[in-house]
């Protein structure tokens, strides 16, 4: 009676191991890609909620006039670029995403932004913030929200 | 004439034994190192996420405290503001953290500050009348921080920005 093990029995064995590795060395890593996700995730919604932010305050910009000037309430349309730099919201027409620069980010990783901008018969502005970056292969993140017209708030 | 029972080798011999040993410790070692850097990541990822969850947590209140703020005063590495009951209020960066008043703003075991710091638009016109002339209009809160992981850290850094709400009203409620 032959009590050895056979070569098939042994690759069979061998096998079955290397599929177990395989496999939680897979879970391993997709754990470790989702985590890396939430971090660039979390920075593009914050750059996309910052777009957003600058948009509403380019908005409310306008109501800073001398009182005997007559402000109107801005309307716009298409793809701009927005930034804040020198206490100053900076808004542009693009035909692309612009470059978010910010102190300190990581040299290897760019960030893009592009607002779009679409105003209603009743001006009320419907603005779309999208994000993305170099190392996100996913589609871009996007926030939207809708701007009324301005007005001073006399309580 | 006595009976002889068969003889079988069933046995194995000190070669076959020490091959079998060698190969099993071989398979252990390779997979129990393979399993404990699994662990060892694994918990470091878990910590990551629940900094993660501190650092939204804790920008939400800024964000929030600041969305309803009144006098609003940039102080460089902080701002001073009135909430909306009027209550002098302060986020600063304070001992590699960012304090809200005297109340740390995230988990210290979980994320270090290394730098806070704050910019708000300037107004168009030097006229005073309204507080909607002069109230800032946008607040740019700039966050750069370290995941506390197990072992490691990692690195977060990113900007938010803040259009208060009140910016809009003609009399500030809190003078």
């Amino acid at each position: 009676m032959s009590k050895g093990v056979s070569f098939a029995e042994v690759c069979i064995a061998i096998f079955i191991i290397a599929v177990s590795l395989v496999v939680f060395l897979n879970l391993a890593l997709n754990y470790l890609r989702t985590v890396k996700n939430a971090n660039e995730l979390f920075i593009m919604n914050s750059l996309a909620q910052e777009g957003l932010e600058l948009a509403i305050a380019w908005r409310n910009k306008n109501v800073e006039a001398p009182f005997d000037s007559s402000v109107y309430p801005p309307t716009i349309n298409g793809n701009y670029c927005i930034s804040f730099s020198g206490g100053n919201i900076n808004l542009q027409p693009s035909g692309s995403s612009c470059q978010v620069s910010f102190l300190g980010q990581p040299p290897n990783i760019r960030y893009y932004r592009i607002l779009n901008f679409q105003t209603d018969v009743n001006n009320a502005i419907s603005v779309t913030s999208s994000v993305t970056s170099t190392i996100w292969k996913s589609p871009p993140i996007q926030l939207n929200t809708i701007l009324t017209p301005w007005h001073t708030v006399f309580p | 004439m006595a009976y002889r029972f068969p003889i079988k080798n069933k046995g194995f011999t000190v070669l076959e034994m020490a091959v079998v040993i060698l190969m099993i410790s071989f398979v252990l070692v390779v997979v129990s190192n393979i399993y404990t850097n699994i662990i060892r990541t694994s918990v470091s990822l878990d910590r990551r996420i629940r900094a993660l969850e501190n650092v939204n947590l804790g920008t939400q209140k800024a964000w929030r405290l600041l969305k309803y703020s009144w006098d609003i005063q940039d102080l460089g590495n902080g701002i001073r503001f009135k909430d909306d009951n009027c209550t002098q209020r302060t986020i600063r960066f304070y001992s590699n953290n960012i304090l809200i008043d005297n109340t740390e703003l995230f988990d210290p075991n979980l994320v270090k500050v290394n730098d806070f710091r704050v910019a708000i638009d300037s107004p168009r016109t030097t006229e005073q009348y309204a507080y909607y002339q002069y109230a800032p209009k946008v607040i740019v809160l700039y966050y750069n921080l370290e995941l506390r992981e197990r072992v490691s850290t990692s690195s977060l850094i990113f900007q938010q920005a803040v259009a208060p709400l009140n910016s809009l009203y003609s009399v500030n409620k809190c003078r």
